[in-house]
C-alpha cells in the first residue's frame, strides 16, 4: 500500500535551542488509514505537524510527503504542496471570522488549483460542493450565519468540511474535539471519519484523550517515538 | 492573485473604524496636497498673467525687474521719470498701436496712487486677455474724478461720490497731504488679484494739477492755486514714470524694443513683461514651494499612520495569518496581503482626497475669484499632480513594506501553531 506519510530520522532543532525537540526515527501513515496520534503537550506535536505540512524546513533526515521529499524542498513548493494535498483542522478558532461560511470553506479551492478541480469534479459547481458537504455535516441550516456567531461545535464541523473540500489525501486533525463536550466529540468524530472514509483520505488525529483512539487503525504514541523528549517528562 | 485581494479587502472591511479614521487622515492630507499645488500654480499662472497684452513696458534705464516692480507691482520708486517727448516718440512709431502713459510717486492711505489716460481702461489686460470692468461708475473725465481698484474701495470702505485727499509720496506717515485739490469717486474697478486692486487711478492732468503749486517736494510757500482755476493752466505733463506699449504686430516687438533701448534723446529701457516677470517669480516663488514642502510633510505623517495600523494590527492578525498558511497561502502572500492593504488604503486616501478637492474648489471657487483674482479652474488631474500622487502612492506602498516584512517573520516563527 501506498505511503500518505514517511518519517526517516527527521531531527529537529529550533534555531538558538540547546537540544533537539524532534528525533523521530520512523514513523509511516499509509495512504487512506486512521491514524490516532497520541500527541500530550510537551511531546513535539506542534512541531511535527509544522514539518509534516511544510512550514517549517526539514532540517536533517527525510520526510516523504505522497512520494515527495519535503528534505530541500524550496518553500514556495512546500507551500503548494500542503494547499493541495493536505486539510487542516485545529482546536479552535479555525474560522476566518471576516469572511462568510461559504468563503471559509471554499478558501482552499482558492489557493489550490487542483483543490478546485477535484472539488468539480463531482459535477456541478463550487458552491454545490460545498453545500453537499455542508449538509453531511448538518450544517445546511448554517451558511448564512456570519461565522463568529456560530457555536464552537458548529464552527469545527465548517472546519471540517474546509478540509475536507477538493478530496485531499491527508487530513490533520490536531485537538479538533477538545473544545467540545462529550456527546459532541463523538458525534463529530463520526461525521469526520465517515467523510475521510467517503474521499478516501488518510485522517491524522491527534489527542491527548486516549478513549476516543478506540475507532481508529492504528495509534501511534508521539512520546514512545520522539527520542527527542524524555520518556518521564510526559504524563 | 485575485482571491489575496478579495481577502485584504474582507479584511480591511472587518476593521474598517480604525482603517477608516486612517483613510481620513490621509484622504485630507491628499487634498491638501493637491490643493496646494492648484494654488500654487494658479498663483505663479495669475503672477505670470499681472500684465497680458501689453508687448513692452518702457522706462528709464534700470534693471528690467526693477522696472516690472514700479511700473506693475508699484513697489519701490523710479530713480527717473521719462520726458513727454519720449514717450510720445514711442506712441508715434508706426509699429506702436497703442502706448498708456503712467505716472506714479503720490498716495492715499499707503495704496498708490496712478496717473494715465482714460486709454488705460482700454488696453491694459491680465489673467488670459481679461480686460479691466467696472463694478460700479466710470472712467475719469474730469481733472479731479479717481476710479479705485476693488481692494481700496473695499478696505477704505469708499463708494461713488466720496472726497478724497492724496498724499505725496508713498507711505503711510509724515506724508504731505494734496488737501487743497480733493478728488471725487467716479468709479470702482472689478477685482482683478493683480495689483491694480490696491491702485487709485486718476488723469495724468490730475497729477499735473496737484503738484502745480508744488517746487522740489514742497508746495511754495504762501501760494495756492485752488482746484476750481487749475483748467486755466496747461495741464500736460512735462514726464511720466513709465508707458505700457501695444505692437500692431507681435513680430515688431523685438525690433521696436531695440529701437527704444537706443534712443536717442534720453536713456530708456524697453522690457518684455512676461520674461521679466519670470525673473520676478525665481524670488517670490519660493514661498510657495516651502508650502508645497510643509503639506508634503503632511501626507508623510497621514502614511506613517497608516503604517502605525498596520503593524498594531498584526497581533491581533496573527491567528488570520496562521489560518492562510495552514491552508496554502505562501509567505509572499502573507506579505502582499499587508502591502496590498496598505496600497488599497492610500489609493482610497488619493481618490477620495482629489474629489474631495475638487467639490471643495468648485463650491469656493467663486469666492476665491472674487477675492483674490485667482481662477480655479475645475481640471482632472495635471501631469505635476500626477506625478505627486504617484509619490504618494509609492509612500504608501513603502508604508507597508515594515507591517508586510514583519507579518512575514510573524508567520515564520508561528508556522501553523499560533495560540491565541
Amino acid at each position: 500500500m501506498a505511503l500518505a506519510i514517511e518519517i526517516r530520522d527527521v531531527r529537529f532543532r529550533y534555531p538558538g535551542a540547546a537540544a533537539d525537540c524532534l528525533d523521530i526515527e520512523l514513523l509511516q501513515v499509509e495512504a487512506g488509514a486512521r491514524v490516532f496520534l497520541y500527541g500530550p503537550s510537551g511531546s513535539g506535536k506542534s512541531t511535527l505537524l509544522s514539518l509534516v505540512g511544510g512550514v517549517i524546513p526539514v532540517q536533517q533526515g527525510t520526510l516523504n510527503l505522497l512520494g515527495k521529499n519535503l528534505t530541500h524542498m524550496r518553500p514556495a513548493k512546500c507551500d503548494r504542496l500542503r494547499a493541495d494535498h493536505i486539510g487542516f483542522i485545529f482546536q479552535q478558532f479555525n474560522l476566518i471570522p471576516y469572511l462568510s461560511v461559504m468563503d471559509n470553506v471554499l478558501l482552499p479551492c482558492r489557493f489550490s488549483s487542483r483543490r478546485q478541480q477535484q472539488a468539480l469534479a463531482g459535477g456541478g459547481t463550487l458552491l454545490k460542493t460545498a453545500r453537499r458537504l455542508l449538509s453531511h455535516l448538518q450544517l445546511e441550516k448554517s451558511e448564512h450565519i456570519p461565522v463568529t456567531q456560530l457555536s464552537v461545535g458548529q464552527q469545527q464541523r465548517v472546519a471540517a468540511a474546509r478540509a475536507l473540500i477538493g478530496k485531499p489525501e491527508i487530513v490533520i486533525a490536531d485537538e479538533p474535539t477538545s473544545a467540545l463536550d462529550a456527546d459532541r466529540q463523538s458525534a463529530f468524530l463520526d461525521l469526520l471519519l465517515q467523510e475521510c472514509a467517503e474521499a478516501n483520505t488518510a485522517l491524522i488525529f491527534v489527542s491527548h484523550n486516549r478513549q476516543l483512539a478506540a475507532q481508529f487503525h492504528h495509534e501511534i504514541a508521539l512520546p514512545s517515538i520522539n527520542k527527542a523528549v524524555p520518556i518521564e517528562d510526559v504524563i | 492573485m485575485n482571491h489575496l485581494l478579495h481577502i485584504a479587502l474582507r479584511s480591511a472591511w472587518n476593521r474598517r473604524l480604525t482603517l477608516g479614521l486612517t483613510l481620513v487622515a490621509i484622504t485630507l492630507s491628499v487634498a491638501m496636497l493637491i490643493g496646494v499645488e492648484r494654488l500654487r500654480y494658479e498663483a505663479h499662472r495669475g503672477f505670470s498673467l499681472s500684465i497680458s497684452g501689453t508687448d513692452l513696458v518702457v522706462g528709464a534705464r534700470t534693471s528690467p525687474v526693477q522696472l516690472i516692480l514700479y511700473a506693475v507691482f508699484r513697489i519701490g520708486e523710479a530713480t527717473s521719470n521719462i520726458g513727454w517727448k519720449s514717450f510720445q516718440d514711442i506712441a508715434d512709431n508706426p509699429l506702436v498701436a497703442w502706448a498708456v502713459p503712467i505716472s506714479l510717486g503720490d498716495s492715499h492711505h499707503g495704496f498708490p496712487v496712478m496717473g494715465t489716460t482714460p486709454d488705460y481702461f482700454e488696453h491694459f489686460q491680465y489673467s488670459d486677455s481679461r480686460r479691466l470692468s467696472f463694478v460700479k461708475g466710470q472712467p475719469f473725465r474730469d481733472v479731479f474724478d479717481v476710479v479705485l481698484g476693488m481692494e481700496v474701495a473695499s478696505q477704505l470702505g469708499y463708494v461713488i461720490g466720496d472726497r478724497i485727499v492724496l498724499s505725496h509720496g508713498m507711505g503711510e506717515i509724515g506724508l504731505l497731504a494734496h488737501d487743497d485739490k480733493p478728488f471725487i469717486v467716479s468709479g470702482i474697478l472689478a477685482p482683478t488679484g493683480t495689483p491694480v486692486d490696491r491702485t487709485l487711478h486718476i488723469s495724468l492732468e490730475g497729477i499735473t494739477a496737484i503738484h502745480l503749486n508744488w517746487v522740489g517736494g514742497v508746495p511754495m510757500h504762501g501760494f495756492t492755486i485752488p482746484g476750481e482755476h487749475v483748467r486755466k493752466f496747461d495741464l500736460t505733463p512735462k514726464d511720466v514714470t513709465a508707458a505700457l506699449v501695444g505692437m500692431k504686430s507681435r513680430a515688431a516687438v523685438f525690433k521696436v524694443q531695440r529701437q527704444i533701448n537706443e534712443y536717442k534723446g534720453e536713456p530708456l529701457l524697453a522690457v518684455m513683461p512676461g520674461v521679466a516677470l519670470e525673473q520676478l517669480w525665481q524670488v517670490v516663488g519660493v514661498a510657495e514651494k516651502t508650502l508645497l514642502a510643509v503639506t508634503s510633510m503632511v501626507v508623510f505623517v497621514g502614511l506613517s499612520g497608516l503604517a502605525a495600523v498596520l503593524l498594531a494590527s498584526l497581533n491581533e492578525r496573527r491567528r488570520e495569518m496562521a489560518i492562510l498558511r495552514a491552508i496554502g497561502a505562501r509567505r509572499r502572500d502573507i506579505f502582499l496581503l499587508i502591502v496590498s492593504e496598505s496600497l488599497l488604503v492610500t489609493l482610497g486616501g488619493i481618490v477620495l482626497g482629489i474629489i474631495l478637492l475638487s467639490a471643495a474648489s468648485s463650491a469656493l471657487a467663486p469666492w476665491v475669484q472674487a477675492n483674490y483674482g485667482i481662477a480655479l479652474q475645475p481640471a482632472l488631474v495635471s501631469v505635476a499632480e500626477f506625478k505627486l500622487l504617484v509619490g504618494v502612492l509609492v509612500v504608501g506602498l513603502l508604508a507597508g513594506l515594515l507591517p508586510g516584512y514583519r507579518a512575514y517573520k510573524m508567520s515564520l516563527m508561528d508556522g501553523l501553531m499560533s495560540r491565541i
